[in-house]
């Protein structure tokens, strides 16, 4: 048995003075939901296409199911891809869409029909009302679920998806987040799945790699990725981050707000403090206490955001309490293990 | 905006449906009334012309259809920031009048011993409605997306069936507009195949010839009738087969 369906080993890939990737290395495990997210410009499409074998790259290897792959062509991979801007054909139905795969592999018009309907169930759409409609008769979400249902049919490898809810408003693509995770779990397909939105990368993933300038900052679950960012770049793209820069002393770190108490001290100097908004506690709370001045005040529906500013530093916390307003002294504090120290 | 339509309607009925009336009204014998110039103009003798048209139109469409079927391509999926420039040098030869582009053609054909052939009139004509192909073929297949020539590939389908199963069937409203464009002016083309054909007559310049040079208004409105005849049944024909195409 393979234990890994991708696996990237010291990739590079570069168009003309610009490097896209830049030795990149990591293994997908079968069955899991991976996600590669970064800003856009970061490289991530780039190296779902060198996955996808649209490119090939200058240096390192990449293997499918155990198998290297670097320089086989995308016919020959077995693996399917839900494009940004879906890439149905318009000139055939939906019927004749997600056959297509399926009729390239000469497979008996019988058992492409059973094989048609399955995947249309599979993402929700009812085959006998559908099969025959054109794919400009479709919404928005329904188009999506042509596209995916597309391409599971040929039962790949693994499932690439670019960016595919980016088009969709809001709510329908909360709604396909779940979707696409229940269909994951369906299937027990291998799905990589590239995006620029954290939530998407953070609702649906077993596994997430943050990619920034065609390099790799960090693979985690989810969770490891938000409490504990491997560098200052994933923290400031992943959620909210207040950074407090500091010098380390003995004990403690002296910054612009006073001294304040960290945890793991580290041997370097000069460093960056990270603190989430939500850790930050409104009263005299935990190890670190300060007082402040709240500049602004958003209102969240169920929380509210404040700017405090603190000795000339603004810090930004996220409450669920009421009653605020601006102008007015209070006092915030954290417990020292939540913060982050980053080198600076 | 009923108004506004007045002047083209008018401009149609005064240069193109009286006209068209007057030669029909020729071709019965006007002032008299009689259909013998039908009958004459349907002999074998006078129909092998049709024929010869129909040859060369048929060979111009098949030729600048395979020859403008990869430039256009080229230029809609491959060509990026060199599209523009490629277009307008396929346009261009247009803002030279067609008699001037056919002298110049003579002017190559006559030292390599081609000139007055059946081969100088189709190499002439094929240089004449190569754009005509072009444009519209251009048109449809610049709608064609890249992703969806990789979602092909990706699906198992390799470039030569991608080509057959995605971009071909796309491009078929440029296909279907392109032999129209062609075939149509080219079956009563009478400039080039009287400028290089020599003694090769086509249904164009007979009714040039049947016009202008023997003043015989009657028989050169029959035949005129008759091509127009079928050049409409062709068209309803093939509209029909190439099926209900969003052009």
């Amino acid at each position: 048995m393979v234990e890994f369906a991708v696996e990237l080993d010291g990739v590079s890939k570069r168009y003309g003075d610009f490097e896209a990737v830049k030795e990149v290395s990591f293994s997908i495990r079968k069955g899991e939901f991976f996600s590669i997210l970064g800003p856009s410009g970061s490289g991530k499409t780039t190296l779902l296409r060198l996955i996808a074998g649209l490119i090939f790259p200058d240096k390192g290897t990449i293997k499918l199911m155990g198998k290297d792959c670097t320089f086989l062509p995308p016919y020959k991979r077995n693996i399917g891809m839900v494009f940004q801007d879906l890439a149905l054909f318009p000139h055939l139905n939906v019927f004749d869409n997600v056959a297509y795969g399926l009729r390239i592999r000469k497979m008996p018009e019988n058992e492409i029909k059973r094989k048609v309907y399955e995947c249309l169930e599979i993402v929700n759409l009812d085959a006998r009302v559908f099969s025959k409609r054109k794919i400009n008769q479709l919404s928005g979400g329904q188009q999506q679920r042509v596209a995916i249902a597309r391409a599971l049919a040929i039962e790949p490898s693994v499932l690439l998806l670019d960016e595919p809810l980016g088009s969709l408003d809001l709510k329908l693509r909360q709604h396909m987040m779940l979707e696409l995770k229940r269909i994951q779990r369906d299937v027990k397909i291998t799905f990589v799945y590239v995006t620029h939105d954290q939530s998407e990368a953070l609702i649906m993933s077993d596994k997430v790699a943050v990619i920034n300038h065609g390099k790799i900052e960090q693979i985690g679950t989810p969770m490891e990725i938000y409490e504990k960012p491997a560098t200052k770049f994933v923290a400031e793209f992943i959620g909210e981050m207040n950074f407090i820069p500091a010098e380390i002393c003995e004990d403690c770190a002296i910054s612009e707000l006073g001294r304040i108490k960290v945890s793991g001290l580290n041997g370097s100097k000069k460093v960056l403090i990270g603190i989430r908004p939500e850790r930050i506690k409104v009263g005299a709370i935990g190890d670190n206490t300060f007082r402040g001045k709240i500049e602004e005040i958003v209102y969240l529906g169920g929380f509210v955001k404040l700017d405090v500013n603190v000795n000339g530093v603004r810090i930004k916390c996220i409450t669920s309490a009421n009653g605020f307003r601006e102008g007015e002294t209070i006092e915030i504090g954290w417990r020292a293990e939540e913060a982050i120290i980053f080198e600076a | 905006m009923k108004k506004l339509a007045i002047p083209g309607v008018v401009y149609l009925l005064v240069l193109f449906y009286l006209p068209f009336f007057i030669v029909v009204l020729y071709s019965l014998g006007f002032p008299n009334f009689t259909l013998e110039f039908y009958a004459e103009v349907l002999d074998p003798w006078f129909f092998k012309f049709f024929l010869n048209s129909l040859l060369i139109a048929t060979i111009t469409t098949v030729l600048c259809l395979v020859l403008a079927y990869p430039v256009a391509y080229y230029i809609a999926l491959r060509a990026q920031r060199w599209k523009n420039l490629l277009l307008v040098l396929i346009i261009l030869p247009f803002w030279i009048s067609l008699l001037l582009r056919t002298y110049a053609v003579m002017v190559i054909l006559t030292p390599l011993g081609l000139m007055f052939t059946f081969t100088a009139v189709v190499i002439g004509m094929v240089y004449d409605y190569f754009p005509f192909m072009v444009l519209p073929l251009y048109a449809s297949l610049e709608k064609l997306k890249r992703s969806q020539l990789e979602a092909s590939y990706i699906l198992g389908a390799s470039p030569l069936k991608t080509f057959l199963k995605v971009t071909l069937p796309h491009s078929k409203p440029g296909i279907v507009a392109g032999i129209m464009l062609v075939f149509i002016p080219s079956f009563g083309e009478f400039v080039v195949p009287s400028m290089l054909g020599g003694t090769y007559v086509t249904i164009g310049t007979l009714t040039w010839d049947l016009f202008l040079r023997y003043h015989d208004w009657w028989r050169g409105s029959a035949i005129s009738v008759i091509y127009m005849a079928i050049v409409l049944i062709a068209i309803a024909i093939y509209m029909k087969k190439a099926g209900r195409i969003e052009l």
